[in-house]
């Protein structure tokens, strides 16, 4: 009863929206209208579909989410929020339940261009980048986003242009216990051939945990020629959150993404990067750290299209309660994709009997001059490297204590701006602080 | 380099050795499947009433049943009314009680495939119960293996003189619901073989069993069972090659183990059908089910195969590890050359505490073979302490063909230790010129190196049978890399 509601919800602002899209370009009314028809003929996955099997999404669609749109910008709501979660200073670009929020941002730096309503939509050339790489069979609610999104965020660093610091992208979301929200917040990244950026995307909530809040994000990233971005993801808000990330890479560029998941009640990640130019070097790193009964599940592709490209692949959780983790990572190597250097590691720690994992590190290979390795390891702390810490005068507890920080913190290490990096690493600090007693079990 | 390379596409391209078809008189049922032919075959073979009635109820469900398509295999889909589902030497009412009686063309055929029974009877003290088509026709040692109490047999003999074994144990593991294909085994198997090793018998040969395949468009439906009773010990062989001929053969066989507590399986697989010609025609179609269950403590089931041989391969042997400290192992080298397509793996399902199991597979693709490793290691609730390590390589041999690897791990219990790794790899041009330059063609070089990726698993495999493999893989790939 209730996801007929959902559905119908959605199908209201399908036909909502249909003055917009009539007054929109015809290439983004075509690609809306295709969205639309792969997400209703796609249905909602269950867990009969293969890459939906450990995940249940029914809960979401057992929620009713309202549409009101919102008075007033909440500016000053955000600035609390951002400095509680020590986000504030920097260039920072706010969206608010999917809509630029100007009033709340910075302004751009020189050589990056922030593009957003019709600016955005009735640019030059966006036919040619948007939903290129996000969409295909397998991803309806990246459909779903196509099909409903009602601004876009366009960030452009242009060609040769170095940023030293980082840009703060901010989805925020003014669901709250009693006023729902299903968003579709849809961004585009652009890195010009040569061109230096650092972008970290947070999606947070201005409310608490029971909000009733669903994010469908989809977030696509071109890199030019020997472009570098380095890329954090984070989910901060205790909702629902559908995200999607589509990266299409030039030649000789390099992509470094690390996704961090501490929130959410459940939290499903689409994450895929197109080697498609050679010699380009892609890397999707995860850290997720759970309990209660989040569920968080990454799903993720590497795809090797041309020859001499290099991937990195590095996947942790930590889980406490009853929360469940599911990763499912698959590298494709395509055929005449030789010499392609793929590695790809999964590592969990269970810190409750009821928790539980499901991983699936797979690979697909149609070429035979490839270094393709993928582990996956499930367990608990490594007994001698605890002895060899008590051994050297710390207590058990702190043992396993540095022990757990360190399993987590190795992800970090792969988010080389200092800022970043120690944001991420007070915010582990801070889960693992409460799941103190879980750890010293 | 080069000419090398071509040489070495001539070994791939060799034709399949074991090609050929016995004309022995056979007694047919007409091609199709429904309750009748059931009941015809069950009245064949004077089985039980509870038999066709389990035949029957498995029917039922394999109409209801759909062929899955998840594996990486693309195949044209299979006509099931187009099969005729009872195939058996017409010389079977009057079964040879020595091989003096077998029919000396039949025993041609084991001659060409270079299994002379005799020779192996009294040299390797092997006893052999050979499987032509659906019904054995030949069954050794069984006197000597009788005063152990150990009932080797064809399983339609079982099913007549040990009704209650049969009852207890077929279906335990592998039930007639449990997959498409095993439904359909269930309803039509017509023959395989039965082991009952009783307690604290430890069998004090290797059992093996050749199967052959022979009349055209027969599906062949192996229904195979073994027993081990507490602290019982048993190894048992399967190999097999098949005749060459241009109709994709279905083959739907299914395997079940039952080890009590501290008892001990080893079942050890070379698989060398027919695997279709260059074009990927003809060749072996085979899906099978084989499961084990560690039923008791300290209980061990370990599944060794080579499988080199069929177009599609669809197979999964798995331990269902519930008896506390049981033990599950896998080892495999699957070949994938020519048009093969193999889609092999194993079910590891930890029930029991303290329980472990080891995955070791070997992948080769070559030509335009896809080889798939797909596994599932699941640590229940339940199962505290539980160890898994499992190890996937590849091995390439030309840029057009594939090696996936597909494992699946569920974990309920934090104290389980699992490891997943997996390796892709090919045969370096610099290691085959090393051996060039010591004089070993390069020929024997692939096949040193190959040989070297496999043993892992050989070493597992009961001597004559590694000595076999090891040919087997020889003459396979003699010399697929450039």
């Amino acid at each position: 009863m209730k996801q007929a509601t959902t559905i119908d919800l959605l199908e209201r602002r399908w036909d909502g929206a249909s003055a917009q899209r009539g007054a929109e370009a015809s290439w983004l009314c075509g690609l809306r209208e295709e969205a639309w028809a792969q997400f209703n003929q796609a249905g909602i996955p269950t867990t009969r579909h293969e890459n939906w099997r450990a995940t249940n999404i029914a809960p979401v669609f057992r929620r009713d989410y309202e549409t009101a749109a919102i008075d007033a910008l909440p500016c000053g709501r955000v600035h609390e929020e951002l400095a509680r979660l020590d986000l504030l200073g920097g260039t920072t670009v706010v969206f608010i339940d999917g809509r630029f929020a100007p009033e709340c941002s910075s302004s751009m730096p020189e050589g990056i261009e922030l593009l957003s309503g019709a600016n955005a939509l009735e640019a030059d050339g966006l036919d040619r980048k948007l939903g290129q790489t996000a969409l295909g069979i397998g991803f309806p609610f990246s459909a779903l986003n196509s099909a409903l999104f009602s601004d876009l965020l366009w960030l452009r660093v242009r060609s040769g242009v170095v940023a030293t610091e980082p840009v703060t992208i901010l989805h925020v979301t003014t669901a709250s216990a009693d006023l729902g929200r299903f968003s579709h917040p849809r961004t585009l990244l652009e890195i010009e051939s040569g061109a230096k950026a650092a972008i970290a995307e947070y999606y947070l909530s201005l409310h608490d945990d029971d909000a009733v809040e669903c994010t469908n994000a989809v977030t696509e990233v071109l890199l030019g020629r020997a472009a570098e971005l380095q890329h954090l993801r984070s989910v901060l808000s205790g909702g629902f959150h559908f995200g999607r990330l589509a990266v299409d890479q030039a030649a000789e560029s390099n992509y470094n993404n690390v996704s961090l998941t501490l929130s959410g009640k459940l939290v499903r990640n689409d994450l895929s990067c197109g080697l498609y130019g050679e010699g380009a070097h892609g890397e999707l790193n995860g850290l997720v750290m759970v309990r209660d009964d989040q569920l968080v599940d990454n799903h993720t592709w590497i795809e090797h299209a041309q020859p001499e490209c290099t991937s990195h692949e590095l996947y942790k959780a930590i889980l406490d309660d009853q929360a469940r983790v599911v990763f499912n990572g698959r590298i494709h190597v395509h055929p005449g994709a030789q010499k392609t250097d793929a590695v790809q590691a999964n590592r969990n720690l269970l810190l409750s009997g009821d928790a539980i994992v499901n991983t699936n590190p797979q690979l697909e290979i149609y070429a035979d001059d490839v270094k393709c390795t993928h582990g996956a390891t499930v367990g608990q702390l490594d007994e001698q490297a605890q002895f060899y810490l008590q051994a050297r005068g710390l207590s058990r507890d702190q043992a396993r204590a540095l022990l757990v920080s360190a399993f987590a913190k190795e992800v970090l290490d792969h988010l080389p701006i200092k800022r970043l990096s120690d944001w991420a690493s007070t915010k582990v600090d801070q889960w693992l602080a409460r799941s103190a007693s879980a750890i010293e079990r | 380099m080069k000419s090398e390379t071509q040489q070495i596409e001539e070994f791939a391209k060799r034709e399949y050795k074991y090609g050929f078809v016995t004309n022995i008189e056979m007694d047919v049922a007409p091609p199709g499947l429904n309750p009748d032919v059931i009941r015809f075959l069950s009245a064949k073979k004077q089985e039980p009433e509870f038999l066709l009635e389990w035949r029957l109820k498995a029917y039922e469900n394999w109409l209801k049943m759909e062929e899955p398509h998840w594996a990486h295999l693309h195949y044209e889909p299979v006509d099931y009314q187009a099969i005729s589902y009872w195939a058996a030497p017409k010389s079977n009412d009057d079964r040879p009680k020595s091989l003096d009686e077998v029919d000396p063309e039949l025993l041609e055929t084991y001659e060409k495939l270079g299994i002379p029974l005799r020779e192996r009877e009294l040299l390797a003290g092997v006893a052999v119960d050979a499987v032509f088509d659906s019904v054995s026709v030949a069954t050794t040692f069984k006197e000597k293996l009788g005063e152990l109490g150990i009932i080797f047999c064809p399983i339609s003999e079982a099913v007549r003189e040990h009704p209650e074994l049969v009852q207890k144990y077929l279906g335990s593991v592998v039930p007639y619901n449990d997959n498409f294909f095993a439904a359909l085994n269930s309803a039509v198997f017509t023959d395989g073989s039965f082991v009952y090793v009783p307690k604290g018998v430890r069998c004090p040969m290797e059992l093996s069993t050749y199967f052959r395949i022979n009349a055209a468009q027969t599906g062949q439906f192996e229904r195979t069972l073994i027993i081990a009773e507490e602290g019982a010990y048993v190894s048992y062989l399967e190999g097999c090659t098949a005749p060459m001929r241009d109709e994709n053969q279905l083959h739907a066989a299914v395997v079940e183990l039952h080890a009590a507590k501290d008892a001990k399986i080893k079942y050890s697989t070379v698989q060398n059908w027919y695997p279709g010609d260059e074009q990927g025609r003809g060749g072996i179609f085979n899906f099978v089910t084989k499961r084990g269950k560690c039923a008791g403590d300290r209980s061990k089931i370990s599944w060794t195969q080579v499988e080199t041989g069929s177009a599609i391969t669809w197979k999964y042997p798995s331990v269902i590890l519930l008896g506390d400290e049981s033990v599950g192992e896998f080892y495999s080298v699957a070949l994938a050359r020519g048009r093969q397509q193999a889609d092999t793996g194993t079910k590891m399902i930890h029930l029991g505490r303290n329980t472990s199991s080891t995955i070791v597979s070997k992948g080769i693709s070559a030509g335009h073979g896809q080889n798939s490793y797909r596994g599932l290691v699941k640590i229940n609730k339940a199962a505290d302490n539980a160890r898994n390590y499992s190890q996937c390589d590849s091995l390439l041999i030309g840029d057009q063909c594939g090696a996936h690897t597909f494992p699946y791990i569920e974990i309920r219990n934090p104290s389980a230790t699992v490891e997943h790794e997996a390796s892709t790899s090919k045969i370096g041009e610099d290691q085959i010129f090393y051996c060039r330059q010591r004089g070993i063609s390069a020929e024997d070089a692939v096949g040193m190196i190959v040989n070297g990726f496999c043993k892992e698993v050989f070493r597992e495999l009961p001597m004559e049978f590694a000595v076999e493999a090891q040919k087997l893989l020889g003459v396979s790939l003699e010399g697929s890399v450039g």
